[in-house]
């Protein structure tokens, strides 16, 4: 509980500094672009008066750090402002693009760790044989296949050619659990592949590594049966770089959200990035920045709390 | 383990698939779902741009509508007449209209309309507006608009783009009805979520509402151009648009491409107060060098039409006379750069476009301009709005999704405050004249069309414009939607059909 406890006090510890260089400089881009919201509000109105009077409606006129202020002061408060392309409430508009992607992201997870975990365990087993061959060739392929590749072949398969899945897509889980399930799984599997293929990369390595170790031979020697060797010593010993891999890809997964995204007609969290930053819609692109953030040091500290759990030398070394 | 594992979600994952067809919309409901890029505004006064207004017709209804040949006929007014001299019209709307919030549109409710698209701040429509005097309600139904000047183009005017009706009552919080409209369309929105959908229902209280064939409308966000085709394809969407370049994929579909026509024109936008388009040669070399069946080729796949004026060919106000008047000469355009006394590649010029949509045209103009020794470098300028209405670029790439009211093209293009001409605030010399003839023709005479075209030949005097190429508004479909009726520009729901 202790060790908990520091490891979430170092998380935040790092976490606050993080946060606030990553918004400042956001903000300071802004002032550097001179990006403005007139440009997406006026269209063919755009005169240097309309200009100016829309600068002003939206307080760009005043002092860049009152600014700052202002927008960190309403933020930690929950409202990240109103967007520059359509006045809507961004918090909401994360709220509801973060939903799909959590649930897509969450899937490619869930996928990932099964099938990562399935066949890095498999391949540890029958470690130098045909199938530990197989699995990590077919591992290597996966990991170079790109997800817009993935889901465009996916799409052609599955939703095109067998018209098992809807081909693009949303419907919240409130409309139906199976009809939920279907919109997201193709999208989930193409964004599933790098993760299973490193994790079970990893796993494997991992595995390997600690059957070899001199712990285990002596376990054999004791007796012990290949199940409680498997779990007890190996497993244990050996899980932890794919538990540190699984904090990098979670990152991932929400950045590679924006293409598989685009390719799906998912209006998720990465297509709202992509679409702000194309735009230049500016409070939209701080909002999303600001819940990436909190997402991924979220999950990491989950991670790290597993990790010492299972490890307990990974806590020494945060 | 792992065996179990895999069997457990192969079977969660086939069992899910079996599903994969259900459909929100009630059985027999006739639904139609259409991908597209969703507008960022639901106030027609603040929406501004020409393709926006096609969404918001699902919303609204307008004070008129326009025919298959582009004339203006009733819509929520019943009829309209001029007084004798030509400045003064009266719209009468039909009896016992109501928006979907329960206020009565009345004449009152259209003057409030007009009122506010003339002085709201962030008013998109202020600039279409300018012979438009003052609007008066006598009684209930008769709408009397006073004008500036003599123009008999105003039920053309007040049409899908510039009179798409809002309720008074929600227009007193513009913001709100931004984002979530309350008209009197054909439609009323049960559900909007700004970037992701949009979900609406028949409104049985819409004028027309016995020609409205379709029970519910869903928007839904569009995706990858790529993924389009088999979106439509498996039944997710009914409607989209659709890019030229995958106008082959959806044929090969077995999907319906609708080419709608439009007044859809692209152009070389050029400022001739700026260096070097101060000189009249430089401008010429840019028209001799400007090849246009290379637009058509490359960016509408060989969809579209060349044209040197600011709509398509065969408009009622194409100039037949004008046409290919700068017809593609590098050698000529080599010459008069030299003439003008630039050796190749001595005249450098940035050519700013806003992005993306103008990338290949950008490209096009590039090798075209350098060809014949000019130096352009294109800039892609994120906040391109703010220099080009400015009026602060010299070289530069837009277009019109047209309007109804030709006039109303022509003095965007060639007026001096036009928001295409970038030259403002010159205009060629004898436009003023020609097109306040044209305003002042009635739309049925016999006269209409001759000096609805003369005024064309005489904007295209302008040096601010070289109009390049004009690409159709391009659909897909399924089956199940009966066929569009080719309303130029526009997308009418009446008497569309969906097979539920």
């Amino acid at each position: 509980m202790r060790r908990a406890l520091s490891i979430l006090a170092r998380s935040i510890g790092i976490f606050v500094p993080v946060f606030l260089v990553a918004t400042f400089v956001t903000f300071a881009l802004r002032a550097l672009s001179g990006l403005s919201p007139a440009s997406l509000q006026l269209g063919e109105s755009a005169t240097p008066e309309a200009i100016a009077q829309i600068e002003h409606q939206w307080g760009l006129d005043r002092p860049f750090l009152t600014q700052y202020l202002d927008w960190f002061g309403d933020m930690v408060s929950g409202d990240l402002g109103k967007s520059w392309f359509n006045g809507a409430d961004i918090s909401r508009l994360l709220v509801e693009g973060a939903a799909i992607s959590l649930s897509v992201a969450g899937l490619a997870l869930v996928i990932g760790v099964v099938f990562g975990f399935g066949f890095g365990v498999l391949a540890a087993l029958r470690r130098t044989t045909w199938v530990d061959r197989a699995i990590t060739g077919f591992m290597t392929f996966i990991s170079v296949m790109p997800s817009f590749v993935v889901g465009i072949v996916l799409v052609g398969v599955f939703a095109v050619g067998l018209g098992w899945f809807p081909s693009a897509g949303y419907s919240p889980a409130d409309r139906g659990l199976g009809v939920w399930l279907a919109h997201i799984t193709l999208p989930a599997i193409a964004l599933s592949f790098d993760t299973v293929s490193d994790v079970a990369r990893q796993l494997r390595a991992g595995l390997v590594a600690a059957y070899r170790e001199n712990y285990v031979t002596g376990a054999v020697v004791r007796g012990l049966s290949p199940r409680r060797i498997f779990f007890r010593h190996v497993l244990r010993n050996g899980v932890g770089p794919s538990l540190a891999v699984l904090g990098l890809k979670f990152p991932n997964l929400l950045g590679g959200a924006v293409v598989t995204e685009a390719i799906f007609g998912m209006p998720g969290f990465g297509q709202f990035a992509a679409n702000s930053a194309q735009r230049g819609d500016v409070p939209a692109v701080q909002g999303v920045l600001v819940v990436s953030i909190v997402l991924v040091v979220v999950f990491n500290l989950l991670v790290n709390l597993v990790l010492a759990r299972v490890a307990p030398a990974s806590a020494r070394g945060v | 383990m792992s065996r179990k594992a895999l069997a457990v979600l192969a079977a969660v994952t086939f069992g899910v698939s079996a599903c994969a067809s259900g459909s929100a919309g009630a059985a027999g409901e006739s639904t139609l779902r259409w991908a597209v890029t969703l507008p960022a505004h639901w106030d027609p006064v603040v929406s501004g741009s020409g393709a926006q207004f096609r969404i918001l017709s699902l919303a609204y209804a307008s004070l008129t509508e326009i025919d298959e040949n582009g004339r203006a006929v009733p819509s929520l007014a019943r009829s309209w007449d001029y007084n004798d001299k030509g400045d003064q019209v009266t719209f009468h709307l039909r009896p016992g209209l109501r928006f979907s919030d329960g206020e009565p549109l009345d004449a009152a409710a259209v003057k409030a309309y007009l009122d506010r698209a003339k002085t709201q701040q962030n008013s998109a429509l202020d600039g279409d507006l300018t012979s438009i005097k003052s609007v008066t309600a006598q009684g209930d139904l008769d709408v009397v608009v006073q004008l500036t000047q003599v123009d008999h183009q105003i039920p053309l005017l007040l049409g899908e783009r510039v009179a798409q009706i809002t309720s008074p009552k929600a227009a007193r919080d513009p913001a709100a009805l931004d984002q979530s409209p309350v008209g009197a369309g054909p439609f009323v929105v049960t559900e909007l979520v700004p970037g992701s959908h949009v979900y609406l229902k028949k409104n049985p209280n819409y004028w027309d509402a016995a020609n409205i064939h379709i029970d519910r409308v869903e928007l839904q966000t569009a995706p990858d151009p790529a993924s389009v085709v088999s979106g439509l394809k498996t039944g997710v969407y009914d409607f989209a648009n659709l890019l030229a370049s995958q106008v082959k994929a959806a044929e090969a579909a077995g999907l319906d491409v609708v080419f709608q026509p439009g007044f859809n024109a692209s152009n070389i936008s050029i400022n001739v107060n700026k260096e070097p388009f101060t000189n009249p040669k430089v401008v010429d070399a840019v028209r001799y060098a400007t090849n246009r069946q290379e637009y058509v080729d490359k960016i509408t796949f060989g969809h579209g039409k060349a044209t040197d004026q600011p709509f398509p060919p065969g408009y009622l106000a194409y100039d037949k006379q004008s046409a290919n008047k700068y017809p593609y000469d590098a050698e000529k355009a080599e010459q008069l750069l030299a003439e003008a006394g630039y050796a190749p590649g001595q005249l450098k010029l940035d050519l700013v476009i806003a992005g993306q949509t103008y990338a290949t045209a950008s490209e096009i103009v590039q090798s075209q301009l350098n060809a014949v020794g000019f130096a352009v470098t294109i800039k892609v300028n994120p906040n391109w709005e703010k220099p080009f209405f400015a009026k602060d670029l010299t070289l530069s790439l837009y277009g019109t999704t047209g309007r109804e009211s030709p006039v109303q093209t022509l003095t965007a293009h060639f007026g001096p405050n036009g928001p295409l001409n970038l030259s403002t605030p010159y205009q060629p010399g004898g436009f003023e004249k020609a097109v306040s003839v044209a305003r002042g023709t009635p739309l049925d005479s016999p006269d209409y069309e001759k000096n609805l075209q003369a005024a064309t030949r005489a904007g295209l005097e302008s040096r601010a414009l070289v109009f390049t190429y004009s690409q159709p508004n391009i659909f897909v479909k399924s089956k199940k939607v009966s066929a569009i009726t080719p309303i130029p520009g526009q997308i009418h729901w009446t008497g569309l059909r969906v097979e539920p």
